[in-house]
């Protein structure tokens, strides 16, 4: 029996199943949990999260990190409400936040694989440097959306489904893919396992870690105007502390910070796990500052687990 | 026609001429073994065949026709037309499955998604050429170290390969693991590939390669045939005639016996390992690239685990080596790779020399910078370093005097029992002699020394007993000033 069970968390699918029988337990005791309104509550709450864990499980599988995620967020939906308002035309605001997006993440790229700084320290010093010019560009105050089309992006619904829910799975199903199934994909988690063997084999490591993080500044900003139209306005100080959410929610999902693995559905497990917690304390009324240290439990519960599940596999 | 030829190929590198008007010859095929010490010259006449490098003078011939290329075309345009290298196993991504490790880099796509039905076709096919039955889809990481080199050779297999380049492929396996590598190269042969084989491992030379080319200083010195040459032939030719026997120590061993080793096994490279060290003595450890050598003193110092034997200091037995307790006991150890493991690049000479012992340099819990300094100007002044200061750093230091602070540390440590794995290594003429000065000055402190060393010309020079460790065992033994450097070769790299 015992062995049944050490076997089955230990396998591939030890976390798959340690969250569907969390479900379970949690769907059974608290009250209102599994309701059609919480739950779309729960996966509208996890968008952000959701949508920039994508790009950010690739970023890691090639051993890299960024810590600006959150940044360009902000700094996206500042530019998405600011452009559309003085232009008039949503589109055009949209299309200035992911050019915006995209450009900062190809800074990153191109600093971190050409100039060989180090991943944190340049992420870190775009991090700041974005978040001031969404301060400055604001004033340091919110600004408010003019056009309620832009509301429209977040409120439309289909298959009584919110939109963005939409665009997170659409992002997963696509990002599956990117990983498995594309040259992009495979290189990525080749550039992470082994940089050398990579280069030998005539992988362009360098620039695919550039494209790696100008499509994570590109998808940040997807957030960030997806955020913006839910929250109604360009909030410079949106989404603090985003990045670490977001890397651990890629951790709990069985991403190696050392590169080489991945797996898109491990990441959408890690994502619902952090998510459906802080739902299920809200609904137990638990005070917010409690989360934290909950969020951080079960981060280093997951990294436990992985290890144990690594020694036992005699993975090196 | 050969598949691949040098003629009269001259390289020079700042210094040294790695390469002296060398001709060779490989005909599709056949199986041809280079043999020769480190530095010799047989990474440079590889580094010729691939295009890595051009002659300065002379030039490659591949299927016929000379590479015209410079720079890094060259080593495409060797590529293309089927010159392929066998890298070490460390080239694998381990977290990827073989088939997609065989295509890292050349994809077979369609419109940027990967045809992964005809990745594995094609991999399942290449890995029969070898007649291997793995799944193309299990990963690396689960591949032991025998399989992980065979997909390194599939890799090879992929294209159309005309030569086929091995450097010392079975270097990390154990013996039984390194058949299946043979038979590997036997079938690449049979297909009409030319093969370049560098081993040291005699055994597998006359099983697989009718001749063996042997590099000396640069120069091609022979071809022989592998089947009529005797090792003690290849090894002096290997060596060459100049290698008189310098002064032999004088030993200074007394009779006590420090350290008894009985019957260690660490797999797959330690069997059964039995030896005793004396006070006072000097023992040198002889073996191949991959014998065991550091995992022999890795296994007494308590780094790693073996799994029998009994490790006696002063006749007592020790339980469970555990690597501070073996300080403790007396033991210093210095690693092979000093950049890596042996040093604090960017601390002081002073701190790094003192790292064994920081008890001895502090007073009351504090570290006192006087007690520091004059604990490093000991080491300095008794191990001859040349630094301009006690705390400059370590790491720009040359190679040689890095290795005598390494050593001075456990000097600081008042250490008796020394295991230096490879102290020579990277070091240059004039301080590899210090070195062994030093080394006998502290044998006849009292101290006891393990010198493990790939090069044999220096073994006679610094031990009073030589004893040669392959396939899992130490073999014969050899005695000052009896140390002959054909012999200690011959031994090396023969299995009788």
């Amino acid at each position: 029996m015992t062995a049944t069970v050490k076997r089955l968390l230990l396998g591939e699918q030890g976390l798959l199943i340690l969250f569907v029988l969390a479900f379970a337990v949690v769907s059974a005791t608290v009250p209102n949990f599994l309701t059609e309104r919480n739950m779309l509550g729960l996966l509208q709450s996890v968008v952000t999260i959701g949508i920039v864990s994508c790009t950010m499980m690739l970023c890691l599988a090639s051993r890299d990190f960024d810590l600006s995620v959150g940044s360009i967020v902000a700094f996206a939906g500042m530019v998405a409400v600011m452009v559309s308002n003085s232009s008039g035309s949503i589109p055009l605001g949209i299309g200035a936040a992911l050019a915006a997006g995209a450009a900062v993440g190809f800074v990153n790229g191109v600093v971190i694989a050409r100039l060989h700084i180090n991943a944190l320290i340049t992420t870190l010093a775009t991090m700041q440097i974005v978040r001031g010019l969404a301060l400055i560009a604001s004033d340091g105050r919110a600004v408010g959306i003019n056009d309620p089309g832009f509301y429209a992006l977040s409120l439309s619904r289909f298959l009584g489904i919110p939109a963005p829910v939409w665009i997170m799975a659409l992002l997963f199903a696509l990002f599956a893919f990117v990983l498995n199934r594309t040259v992009f994909g495979r290189n990525t988690l080749a550039i992470g396992g082994n940089p050398e063997a990579s280069r030998l084999s005539g992988v362009d490591v360098d620039w695919g870690r550039i494209w790696i993080f100008a499509l994570q500044g590109l998808v940040c900003a997807i957030a960030g105007i997806l955020l913006a139209s839910r929250i109604t306005s360009g909030q410079p100080n949106a989404a603090t502390g985003l990045e670490l959410s977001v890397i651990s929610a890629c951790v709990l999902g069985g991403v190696s910070l050392a590169g080489g693995r991945a797996t898109m559905s491990g990441v959408i497990v890690g994502v619902l796990i952090l998510g459906i917690a802080e739902n299920v304390m809200n609904l137990l009324n638990i005070q917010a500052f409690y989360q934290y240290v909950v969020r951080g439990l079960i981060l280093l519960a997951a990294v436990l687990l992985d290890t144990v599940r690594s020694r036992a596999s005699g993975r090196r | 026609m050969p598949i691949a030829s040098l003629r009269n190929c001259t390289k020079r590198y700042p210094g040294v001429v790695a390469l002296s008007g060398a001709s060779f010859a490989v005909e599709a095929g056949e199986v041809r073994a280079l043999l020769g010490k480190n530095g010799a010259g047989k990474s440079t006449l590889i580094r010729m065949l691939t295009g890595a490098e051009a002659p300065d003078e002379g030039e490659v011939l591949i299927n016929g026709e000379p590479l015209m290329q410079s720079g890094s075309l060259r080593a495409a345009e060797s590529f293309g037309r089927g010159v392929r290298v066998v890298y070490q196993e460390l080239s694998l991504v381990p977290g990827m499955s073989i088939a997609e490790n065989l295509f890292l880099g050349r994809w077979p796509t369609g419109g940027g998604v990967i045809r992964s039905k005809e990745m594995e076709a094609q991999t399942r096919r290449a890995l029969g050429l070898l007649g291997l039955d793995l799944a193309p889809s299990r990963l690396v990481e689960t591949l032991s170290s025998a399989e992980r080199q065979l997909v390194e050779i599939a890799r090879v297999l992929l294209g159309e390969p005309k030569l086929v380049i091995l450097d010392e492929p079975t270097s990390s396996l154990a013996a039984a693991e390194a058949d299946k590598v043979i038979e590997a190269v036997q079938r690449i042969a049979e297909r009409g590939i030319g093969v370049v084989y560098v081993s040291h491992r005699m055994d597998e030379i006359r099983r697989i390669a009718r001749s063996a080319t042997i590099v000396r200083d640069g120069r091609i010195i022979d071809t022989v045939d592998v089947g009529s040459a005797d090792t003690r032939e290849i090894v002096r030719l290997m060596l060459g005639t100049e290698a008189e026997n310098a002064a032999s120590p004088v030993s200074v061993a007394r009779e006590r016996t420090v350290l008894g080793v009985e019957g260690l096994a660490l797999s797959p490279k330690l069997e059964n390992v039995s030896f005793d060290l004396r006070e006072g003595e000097v023992l040198g450890i002889a073996g191949l690239l991959g014998s065991g050598r550091t995992e022999l003193l890795q296994a007494i110092m308590g780094i790693r685990h073996p799994e029998a034997g009994v490790i006696r200091v002063d006749g007592v037995e020790v339980g469970r080596p555990d690597f501070r307790a073996m300080v403790h006991r007396g033991f210093g150890y210095t690693p092979e790779n000093r950049k890596d493991d042996g040093i604090i690049p960017l601390l002081g000479v002073d701190e790094n020399a003192v790292a064994s012992d920081f008890g001895k340099v502090e007073s009351a819990g504090i570290l006192s910078a006087p007690k520091i300094r004059a604990a490093a100007e000991a080491v300095i002044q008794r191990l001859h370093v040349k630094t301009p200061r006690s705390d400059t750093p370590i790491g720009t230091l040359s190679g040689g005097n890095q290795q005598k602070v390494v050593i001075g540390r456990w000097v600081h440590a008042d250490s008796r029992i020394l295991l230096l794995d490879e102290p020579t290594r990277g070091v240059d003429v004039e301080a590899k002699a210090q070195i062994y000065a030093i080394i006998r000055q502290l044998a006849a402190e009292g101290r006891s020394i393990i010198f493990v060393s790939s090069e044999v010309e220096e073994l006679p020079l610094v031990c009073d007993r030589v004893a040669v460790l392959r396939d899992g065992r130490l073999r014969e033994e050899f005695h000052t000033p009896n140390i002959d450097q054909d012999a200690l070769m011959a031994a090396c790299i023969d299995a009788h």
